[in-house]
């Protein structure tokens, strides 16, 4: 039954028991008033009729008393009597039917007039009965009245038909204002019914996980997002869980996070909001990921009920925080890289200059000295001194140049066998130089020279950490296909197909702290003269300019390896020019 | 006797370059502007020029090429301490303006005085 139905039906009910009842009273009242008139009247009828009947049944004027009771009767009522009852034998006048037969039961011995009414079979009789002076006879005169109540049916009848038509216009009105009401409440259910849909759609589509606790921690509603993320297979699954140990039990540092410490149930109790962008919530109870959370508390009647947390999943932004620092720390490497290249570029061109007397003089000067002489061995210390410095100068040089040659594709593998045949003739005893070239490595773009110092660095620090130990120093070269971008210490390894060069050596190996700073010019573990600290900066700046990206992995005492990935070069049938490495 | 016509701006690089190239047995003049020395080279046309090629006012290069323009096959040594740039890039430079002999400052006496001889042989070969 639709709403409008029952509204109305409720209303009309109302409404036709109140018309029912007040035409009721209206009906009762008005035929007991009807009565009341009707005996006030009678009464006093009766009277006069009783007092008139005396004389007349004195005076046995049998004549006036028939014309006495008939002009009541025409005159008022139904039957009117008169009689005498004298030694039991009643003197009876009637008009114009019988006296009823209870009125001939009536007790003879009255002493005083007495006045009774009676009201049955709907007649209304008036009985008046006195002793007859200086005789033994009573006197009774009557009035009976039969129609009052049709009399009345007539006002009950006006009452009922007003009651019908107020009941029609009742209907007519329950109609309308169920139909009113009916609209009213329709426009309100839409509008909530709306905004419910909004508010579902809202928590539906929102990338946030949004859920809500009560004061216990227990799930009150989850969105699909939440839902996704926490690992729950749909909303029924998360329900009336409590939430803290579910998604929130451990600590980012891996120790438990207690409810009492729960910062999100602290918000909920205490209507203080939470914004945390440091805490760990846990996928399916096992994953945990890092997130930023919103707790909003809510309250009802001023009394915390819960509160509704939005969270949302910042594992990629953390990892993009880190990739841009990473990236900020390269530049401001670089940078200082730069700075300190240009600065010794400038440097270097003054002692290049100041060099230039000290060891043309000093070997003019030796010419005409005893090589034998104190002096002449005095002069050499400062002749080697110089030579010295001219090839930290050199270095410095190599490091603060720019690229200058062009790149051409060259063949590494082919760069890498000259360097190697160089170095043969200075491998110290007990370390073995092996190679592993792999002959069909694609090509590289690049600068041969500049690649041929690179190996020849890599090389010469090797040998140096393989100095005291002995041992082993391979030079590899392999093409290798990196198929899924590859974060590496010092930069990310973009896909792609890369020619790979790999200097291992089974020496000192470095701690952590040196491998941190070994491409920072100037930066040495040698001592004195034996090196600027400028050969793995060379070798960088190098490996940077060729795209290419170095790795170094290496522990105290257990060796190195650094491995330098080239981009290979893809060859385009437009330039054949391939550049034949110079002999070293 | 072979002259040599020593281009450089700073002293104590142009007297050593002379004491060696003299000891040597080379005829020497110096000077320490470009310009100076490019005014002697046409009053005197020596046999060899060694320049600098990083000087104030009026580098190496500029007095290479006004030299060039008044005798375009006169035996050129450049020398040079790098800079900024490094030797590498002002060597390349002056390569590519027919200079093909390039020492990088320091250089050994050995160097210097072998460079001197290649050139001065090289020009003998030449008749003026």
């Amino acid at each position: 039954m639709s709403l409008q139905w029952r509204v109305f039906l409720r209303i009309f009910g109302l409404l036709s028991l109140l018309i029912i009842a007040v035409c009721l009273t209206a009906v009762v009242f008005s035929l007991s008033e009807h009565r009341e008139s009707v005996k006030t009247s009678f009464r006093a009828q009766s009277l006069f009729l009783a007092d008139q009947v005396e004389r007349l049944v004195l005076w046995d004027d049998r004549v006036a008393l028939k014309a006495l009771l008939s002009r009541f009767v025409d005159e008022q009522a139904v039957v009117a009597y008169a009689f005498v009852e004298r030694e039991n034998t009643p003197y009876v006048y009637t008009f114009p039917t019988g006296v009823p037969r209870r009125l001939m039961n009536l007790h003879p011995n009255i002493t005083g007039v007495s006045l009774k009414t009676w009201e049955a079979e709907s007649q209304v009789f008036y009985d008046i009965a006195a002793p007859l002076e200086h005789d033994e006879a009573v006197l009774r005169v009557g009035l009976a009245r039969q129609e009052i109540y049709t009399e009345s049916l007539s006002k009950v009848w006006a009452i009922g038909a007003l009651g019908l038509v107020t009941l029609l216009i009742g209907l007519g009105l329950s109609a309308i204002t169920a139909a009113a009401i009916t609209s009213e409440v329709n426009t309100a259910t839409d509008a909530l019914r709306l905004s419910e849909e909004r508010v579902r759609l809202l928590l539906s589509s929102a990338a946030e996980g949004v859920f809500g606790i009560d004061l216990a921690g227990r799930c009150t509603f989850i969105n699909p997002a939440a839902q996704r993320m926490l690992g729950f297979p749909d909303h029924n699954a998360a329900i009336g869980r409590n939430m803290h140990e579910i998604v929130h039990h451990t600590k980012a540092d891996g120790s438990p996070c207690l409810p009492e410490d729960c910062r999100i149930q602290a918000s909920a109790r205490s209507g203080q909001p939470l914004h945390a962008d440091d805490e760990i919530l846990w996928r399916g109870e096992t994953t945990p990921f890092p997130a930023e959370l919103w707790a909003h508390p809510v309250e009802k009647n001023g009394v915390p009920v819960g509160a509704v947390v939005t969270f949302v999943d910042i594992t990629e932004r953390m990892e993009a925080e880190k990739e841009r620092n990473r990236l900020q720390q390269q530049l401001s490497e670089s940078q200082k890289m730069e700075a300190l290249g240009q600065l010794a570029g400038g440097i270097a061109h003054d002692f290049n200059n100041l060099l230039s007397p000290i060891i043309l003089i000093v070997e003019v000067l030796l010419d005409d000295l005893d090589p034998d002489s104190d002096e002449a061995r005095h002069l050499i210390d400062v002749l080697n001194a110089a030579r010295r410095a001219r090839q930290l100068v050199h270095q410095v040089l190599s490091y603060s140049r720019p690229q200058i040659g062009e790149k051409k594709p060259i063949d590494l593998g082919r760069i890498a066998v000259d360097v190697i045949g160089l170095l043969r003739t200075s491998v110290p005893a007990g370390v073995t130089l092996k190679h592993a070239i792999d002959p069909d490595a694609p090509m590289i773009i690049g600068d041969s020279a500049e690649i041929h110092q690179l190996i020849l660095n890599l090389a010469t620090n090797a040998l140096q950490a393989l100095e005291e130990t002995g041992g082993r120093l391979v030079i590899a070269l392999r093409a290798k296909r990196i198929s899924q971008p590859r974060a590496l210490a010092r930069a990310t390894l973009p896909a792609g197909d890369y020619v790979v060069l790999e200097v291992t050596d089974t020496g000192r190996g470095m701690d952590a702290a040196t491998r941190e700073r070994i491409f920072e010019p100037f930066f040495t573990t040698k001592k004195g003269s034996e090196g600027a600290g400028l050969g793995l900066a060379i070798v960088d700046r190098i490996v940077a300019g060729h795209q290419g990206v170095i790795t170094v992995t290496s522990r105290g005492g257990e060796g190195t390896n650094i491995m330098i990935y080239f981009p290979r070069y893809i060859h385009d049938m437009a330039e054949d020019t391939v550049e034949t490495p110079a002999p070293a | 006797m072979t002259r040599i016509l020593l281009i450089d701006d700073e002293d104590l690089v142009r007297r050593a370059f002379r004491l060696t190239l003299e000891r040597a047995g080379f005829e020497t003049a110096d000077f320490g502007s470009g310009r100076a020395g490019v005014d002697h080279f046409s009053k005197m046309s020596p046999d060899l020029v060694i320049v600098d090629l990083v000087m104030p006012v009026q580098d190496g290069f500029e007095t290479i090429a006004q030299i060039q323009s008044l005798r375009p096959d006169q035996p050129i040594i450049a020398v040079t301490g790098g800079g900024p740039m490094g030797p590498d890039t002002l060597i390349s430079r002056v390569n590519a303006m027919g200079v093909s002999m390039a020492l990088k400052k320091p250089v050994d006496r050995q160097d210097l005085i072998g460079a001197v001889k290649q050139m001065s042989d090289r020009n003998a070969d030449q008749p003026r």
